[in-house]
């Protein structure tokens, strides 16, 4: 009655409010225009850079030159450097990664004492910050003052003090070390939540049929936590192909761990070619497309099934 | 409550808290509006102390908000960053000279020539090296030659007298390391900074007036320095370590390098025995060979995009008295621009091996940091210095890259 008693547009209000779909919609406004600003601004506006000469050092030269920022970037063999380097990064991060949080996760999905005090301290690198990560990590492999030189040399391992990042490829495997330590333990829950999710009359009727531990896992374990593991791969696969943080942080822009993240950093702030980078962005942008594309597919997949 | 009821209720709750966070934000900037209040952008050794900032704060009215940023490279990308986006990254801005030429050519600054009084700019040293075709873009803070350090207890152990020549400065770091005085003798990183500074010494301008490379023509110094950087390296004359922390001081400040890649006033830090090991040892070098170095000095400028330009040269004139500039050469070795807290300082006796700085101020030649391709160019020598040293690829191949790269971007910014 109160509400008949208001004005015209006040009962229009009402009415849209009154509709689930369009109350949905008016309370989604603010935080679509926030994602708009957020996210879809800055990648139109760096589409429309990608498609410009734009150095940040001669603003006033800024001019559309089409596809050629693209052509450069696939033309420069630097690009296919990084591209091995990040390649090379990716397939032995999450190689890594999988096997040890497989191992982590039937580890701590057993029943024995001090269990949960271990599972909080697997999870201690993932909450420790990237940037944290790759300071840590720097100064535990510092040639001059490190802690892991310390350890070995104290306990007669090395004669003298190592500069563990001088050799360009062992510095590309310590960058994908701090990355491994740091994200096993966020694949170690996704697949102890599998894990736990597998009930366990199958284990006991495997064995009544006599099955030993290694038939349980190769025939009931691996197989049901294949959807999961599928999940994981592509998760890390994501996050590894756009590491910046750890490797910035370990070894700033050092030509021997210039994945594809680092070398757009060089060019668009360090060279201020925002024209490239962007370019490059987008390059990035669609393998990460394609690779979200399996991602999206696979889970699908596992709905399906 | 029917189902308008319910409805009304939500769309109220959501009206409500709408205005509550309206008001929390009106109210919040009323209240920062009630103090002027300015961003400053600095690297740490530009950061004045709370007290000397709270005294500003009393005697203007403006609070001061002071952004640290790690590096001049770090610093640099976010203020281009911000330019891009037509905003300033802050008020007040910390220029060091290796970014004077890219903020100017991407308008990131203001030009100060009507803003800065010319009384401000008579009491200081240096204000040449931020004018850019006869338009200042930055009021210096401090002035810094690049020099070395040394460890001159060690040379008086051994008996050795100060190198005057490369060869020397070689064969004595090789005695002390073959001594086993010091593992690695020398601290210089493996970066532009340290080729340009064996190579200036050498005698090798770098540059010609047109800006052209020099340093690759056979036997020039520029070849030559940077044949002997990668040797110091490859002898281990120089910890691999500066490879990739190359950053030289930690490591002389521990005790654990004879001569060091410094500035002109950082013997108050490696002689203040709070902050190093090797106090009160340390003493300036004159560089060897032909003694030839150059300047690293700072300014600040007013971002292009500030919207409190007076507060913000308020902020920069009383960052140039006496009082402040004193405190920055206290706390981190940073010489005055302002003329007279120099003199006061060396009346005091505060100013560590004067002579030899006297000496070494009359070997100075420029770096041409004001061509906005410079930086560029120093961030290739960077890499190209880092293969060189990790035997990727030879000296000669290096400066003959950087001599065709120079060309490039001399190209490509006619």
């Amino acid at each position: 009655m109160k509400i008949k008693n208001k004005g015209k547009w006040q009962e229009s209000f009402y009415n849209i409010a009154d509709n689930e779909k369009w109350l949905a919609y008016l309370i989604l406004v603010p935080v679509v225009i926030l994602i708009f600003f957020m996210a879809y601004f800055p990648a139109i506006q760096s589409f429309r850079f990608s498609l410009m000469y734009y150095n940040t050092r001669l603003p006033a030269r800024a001019h559309f030159v089409g596809l050629n920022n693209y052509i450069k970037i696939l033309k420069n063999p630097l690009f296919f450097e990084a591209l091995k380097r990040t390649a090379y990064f990716v397939l032995i991060a999450v190689g890594t990664i999988l096997c040890i949080a497989l191992v982590f996760s039937l580890v701590l999905n057993e029943n024995f004492k001090g269990r949960p005090i271990l599972r909080a301290l697997v999870m201690l690198a993932w909450a420790i910050p990237p940037v944290v990560n790759g300071f840590m990590w720097k100064w535990l492999l510092n040639g001059d003052f490190g802690f892991l030189n310390g350890i070995l040399y104290q306990f007669g391992l090395i004669s003298s003090y190592k500069p563990w990042l001088k050799d360009p490829f062992a510095a590309l495997n310590w960058a994908t070390l701090t990355f491994v330590w740091r994200f096993t333990p966020f694949v170690t829950i996704l697949l102890l939540g599998a894990l736990q999710s597998i009930p366990l009359e199958l284990y006991d009727s495997a064995k009544v049929d006599g099955a030993g531990a290694r038939s349980c896992l190769w025939y009931i374990t691996l197989p049901l936590l294949r959807p999961m593991l599928t999940i994981a791969l592509i998760i890390v696969m994501i996050f590894a192909f756009t590491v910046f943080d750890e490797i910035y942080t370990l070894t700033g822009l050092d030509p021997a761990t210039k994945t594809l993240m680092m070398y757009d950093y060089e060019l668009s702030f360090e060279k201020g070619r925002f024209g490239l980078g962007s370019a490059l962005a987008y390059i990035i942008g669609i393998f990460m497309f394609l690779i979200t594309y399996f991602y999206i597919k696979s889970i699908y997949k596992e709905v399906k099934h | 409550m029917n189902k308008k009821g319910k409805v009304a209720l939500k769309l109220k709750a959501l009206v409500g808290i709408l205005l509550i966070g309206a008001i929390s934000f009106c109210l919040s900037s009323a209240f920062s509006m009630a103090k002027e209040k300015i961003i400053y952008m600095t690297t740490p050794w530009g950061v004045p102390s709370k007290n000397l900032l709270g005294e500003f704060e009393k005697q203007t009215g403006i609070k001061v908000e002071v952004t640290t940023i790690g590096d001049e490279k770090a610093l640099r990308d976010k203020v281009m960053t911000a330019t891009a986006g037509g905003i300033a990254p802050a008020d007040v801005i910390f220029v060091g000279i290796t970014n004077i030429g890219v903020f100017s050519s991407s308008k990131s600054i203001l030009e100060l020539d009507k803003v800065v009084s010319a009384d401000l700019l008579d009491k200081l040293i240096g204000v040449n090296l931020f004018r850019i075709e006869d338009h200042l873009y930055g009021v210096p803070i401090y002035q810094q030659l690049v020099m070395i350090d040394y460890d001159s207890s060690v040379l008086e152990k051994m008996g050795a007298s100060v190198p005057t020549t490369w060869d020397e400065f070689t064969q004595l770091c090789r005695e002390i390391k073959q001594r086993g005085i010091k593992k690695y003798p020398i601290t210089f990183g493996a970066r532009a900074w340290s080729w340009y500074l064996i190579a200036l010494s050498m005698g090798d301008p770098l540059f010609d007036k047109e800006l052209n490379p020099t340093f690759n023509q056979p036997g020039s110094g520029g070849l030559r320095a940077m044949r002997l950087l990668r040797d110091f390296f490859k002898e281990g004359l120089i910890s691999p370590e500066r490879i990739t922390s190359v950053n030289p001081h930690p490591s002389f400040w521990a005790g654990k390098a004879v001569f060091h890649q410094a500035w002109q006033g950082s013997l108050a830090i490696s002689n203040d025995p709070k902050k190093s090991k090797v106090a009160p040892n340390a003493k300036y070098l004159l560089l060897p060979d032909k003694h030839f170095t150059w300047s690293l000095p700072a300014a600040l400028s007013i971002s292009a995009f500030s919207d409190k330009k007076d507060e913000a040269y308020k902020f920069i004139n009383w960052f140039t008295q006496s009082r402040v500039q004193k405190y920055l050469y206290g706390a981190y070795g940073m010489f005055p621009a302002n003329k007279a807290a120099f003199a006061e300082l060396g009346k005091a006796g505060k100013i560590e091996g004067f002579d030899v700085m006297a000496e070494q101020a009359k070997f100075i030649h420029p770096i041409p940091y004001q061509a906005p391709w410079y930086t560029e160019f120093e961030s290739e020598a960077n890499d190209t210095i880092k293969r060189m040293v990790r035997d990727e690829i030879s000296p000669e191949q290096a400066v003959n890259h950087l001599a065709n790269y120079v060309y490039e971007l001399k190209k490509e910014y006619e």
